[in-house]
């Protein structure tokens, strides 16, 4: 879990020179000042190509928070590494 | 990001770009930028916003028009640009669909000749991608009329439109798209959460290409391309192996080998100058020049290094011999440690990806794109013939101890001609390339030369030269202004080719002559020049030149 948090929080730091860990990981991105939805995007297009996942159009959806974010990748990599 | 890991580059060319379209391309901004920079330039782009290109063209207020940027492109996706056609295409009727279709194409009209008249932007606009999806399926392509046909029909008149407008270029998106797959380069999900378009993957191929663009238009395009030999041109090593032994032209990798050739000498058609860099002798390469395979002959190269030297220095003495700068020039050579020591030697020079599999190479030539120019002249044809005559000329001027004795058995021709319609361009391109001799290095658009062209104001002459040897074709140029009680030069300019051989002063001297018969009096006039003192110690000749018109 801590790799991941590293990995995520570089992708994050690199598409939108903001730092996660400023930031409360349950607070709603719609609020956060830098978080707009193409750098989502841009986040999440990243996050596939560093850890070999797709996340669907309905896991895009669903991510409103950092630790959000998190748990899909956790749970994606579970799978693949289940199936692995 | 990638600002910063890429350093400074001073003698890169500002550049304002403005990426706009039908679909988001704000994840194309900075492999644009890095692409620009990759091709010699120091970009500012500004982005459009999605979808918006009609009106941020078209309002006077605008954020683009204010920017009034070098180069604008315009990129267009099929789905979007044919809204409300391909929906519902079984049921609409031909005629509305074609009128639709006009309507779009007039709006493209519109939006070019706004940029056209109140712009000094050029415009690179991207034709449509024929899709692969039609809701006739088998019939589409069997019938007169279907999606895929009605595309291609766009294509046509999207190509036919910029052929209106000078400063308009067509970029070959289906080409792009065909090539890299129209199924890779879209991903559905991110085309419908955000209308991006081109995903990330190929984000910089598309801007490779688009940028190769600028290049040519700014004459940044690579004239040279440096090859080595053994493993290279040919399969095996002539040096061991002799002619006999080679692999070329037959077989597998011999087939790959006059693959590689021919594209070759595709590029020394377009004007691409080919040069040997190899280490060998030149007694064991000659006899190959005569393979029945050999697709290249001996005359395709207008420089020929085989020794044991140093590939640097080759390279150097290379682009001394040819007059073309190392950032002009291209490398193609098997071996990784030479391609390595020239990229840390003479990093200006752009060195090849070899692929690991040599039937791999002809299509990486074929889509290298480096070399591509929108124009070619009559003159860049000839390049490598002019470089050969050059040598005779050389081996020429040996003979005789007097330089005049020399220029007089060249037997040269020298014939000024006034601008026209034949000879605008290759005026433009001297007025634009032109840098060793160019008197107040003075560089003006076509639009700007064709107004010479129709201005009472203005004359703008060019010279040809010939000589026993071959032919220069034109190779310099003069533009003089009338300035009420003076004329003045505005620009005076030569091919470093044509000169040290005097004809700088007899091309001044016959355009004063036809400046005099055109019935401009100079009789209370002066010619001047506003050159800084040390500018004028290289040109004093001029002066005398004038001077004893006057």
């Amino acid at each position: 879990m801590p790799i991941i948090e590293e990995k995520v929080r570089k992708i994050v730091l690199d598409v939108m020179g903001m730092d996660i860990n400023r930031i409360d990981h349950s607070k709603s991105l719609k609020d956060v000042e830098e978080w707009d939805s193409f750098n989502n995007l841009m986040v999440v297009s990243e996050i596939e190509n560093a850890f070999g996942i797709k996340f669907t159009a309905n896991d895009i959806y669903g991510v409103d928070t950092i630790s959000k974010i998190m748990g899909i990748v956790a749970k994606k990599l579970e799978k693949s590494e289940n199936k692995g | 990001m990638l600002r910063e890991k890429i350093g400074i580059f001073s003698g890169n060319t500002k550049i304002e770009v403005a990426l706009l379209g039908s679909y988001t391309l704000n994840n194309l901004m900075e492999p644009m930028w890095f692409s620009l920079v990759q091709k010699g330039f120091l970009p500012g782009i500004i982005m459009g916003q999605y979808n918006q290109y009609v009106q941020e063209i078209l309002d006077e207020n605008s954020e683009i028009r204010k920017a009034n940027p070098d180069i604008i492109f315009i990129l267009l996706d099929t789905e979007t640009f044919l809204e409300g056609v391909l929906a519902d295409f079984q049921n609409l009727p031909q005629e509305e669909v074609i009128e639709s279709v006009d309507a779009k194409i007039s709006y493209l009209k519109t939006v070019l000749s706004a940029v056209k008249s109140s712009m000094k932007s050029r415009v690179v606009i991207s034709n449509l991608s024929l899709p692969f999806y039609s809701p006739l399926g088998l019939r589409d392509i069997n019938s007169d009329y279907g999606v895929k046909k009605l595309v291609f029909g766009i294509n046509g008149m999207i190509s036919s439109l910029a052929k209106e407008f000078d400063n308009v270029t067509v970029f070959d998106f289906d080409s792009f798209a065909s090539y890299y797959g129209k199924k890779n380069i879209t991903d559905d999900k991110y085309w419908h959460i955000g209308r991006i378009y081109i995903s990330n993957e190929f984000a910089a191929q598309l801007c490779s290409q688009l940028s190769q663009i600028a290049a040519s238009y700014y004459g940044k395009a690579k004239k040279c391309l440096v090859v080595d030999l053994d493993n290279t041109l040919w399969g095996g090593v002539i040096g061991e192996e002799f002619v006999d032994g080679i692999q070329l032209g037959e077989g597998p990798l011999g087939e790959a080998y006059s693959g590689i050739q021919r594209v070759m000498l595709d590029f020394h058609n377009n004007g691409v100058i080919l040069a040997i860099n190899s280490k060998n002798n030149m007694e064991d390469v000659e006899p190959v020049f005569s393979h029945r395979n050999m697709v290249l002959k001996k005359d395709n190269f207008a420089a020929i290094k085989c020794n044991w030297d140093d590939k640097a220095s080759n390279f150097l003495e290379i682009s001394k011999e040819l007059n073309i700068g190392l950032d002009s020039m291209a490398y193609l050579d098997d071996n990784p440690i030479e391609r390595e020591s020239i990229k840390s030697k003479l990093p200006q020079v752009y060195v090849i990806d070899f692929p690991e599999d040599v039937t791999g190479l002809p299509g990486v030539l074929k889509t290298l794109g480096i070399f591509d120019l929108l124009k070619i002249s009559k003159e860049d044809k000839k390049r490598t013939q002019m470089y050969l005559e050059e040598k005779k000329r050389n081996e020429l001027k040996e003979k005789f101890s007097s330089l005049n004795d020399y220029l007089f058995d060249l037997g040269m021709v020298l014939e000024v001609e006034k601008l026209n319609d034949g000879n605008i361009d290759r005026i433009t391109q001297l007025i634009n390339k032109t840098n060793q001799f160019n008197l107040r290095t003075k560089r003006y658009s076509k639009e700007e030369v064709l107004h010479f062209m129709n201005s009472r104001g203005f004359k703008v002459y060019a010279a040809s030269l010939k000589d026993k040897f071959g032919d220069f074709g034109i190779m310099g140029v003069i533009i003089l202004e009338n300035k009420k009680d003076c004329w003045f030069i505005d620009a005076f300019l030569l091919s470093c080719r044509a000169m040290s051989r005097g004809v700088e002063k007899e091309f001044l001297r016959q355009a004063l002559h036809l400046y005099r018969e055109l019935g401009f009096s100079y009789d209370n006039g002066y010619w001047w020049l506003d050159l800084r003192k040390k500018q004028m110690e290289n040109v004093k000749w001029i002066k005398v030149v004038l001077d004893a018109y006057n």
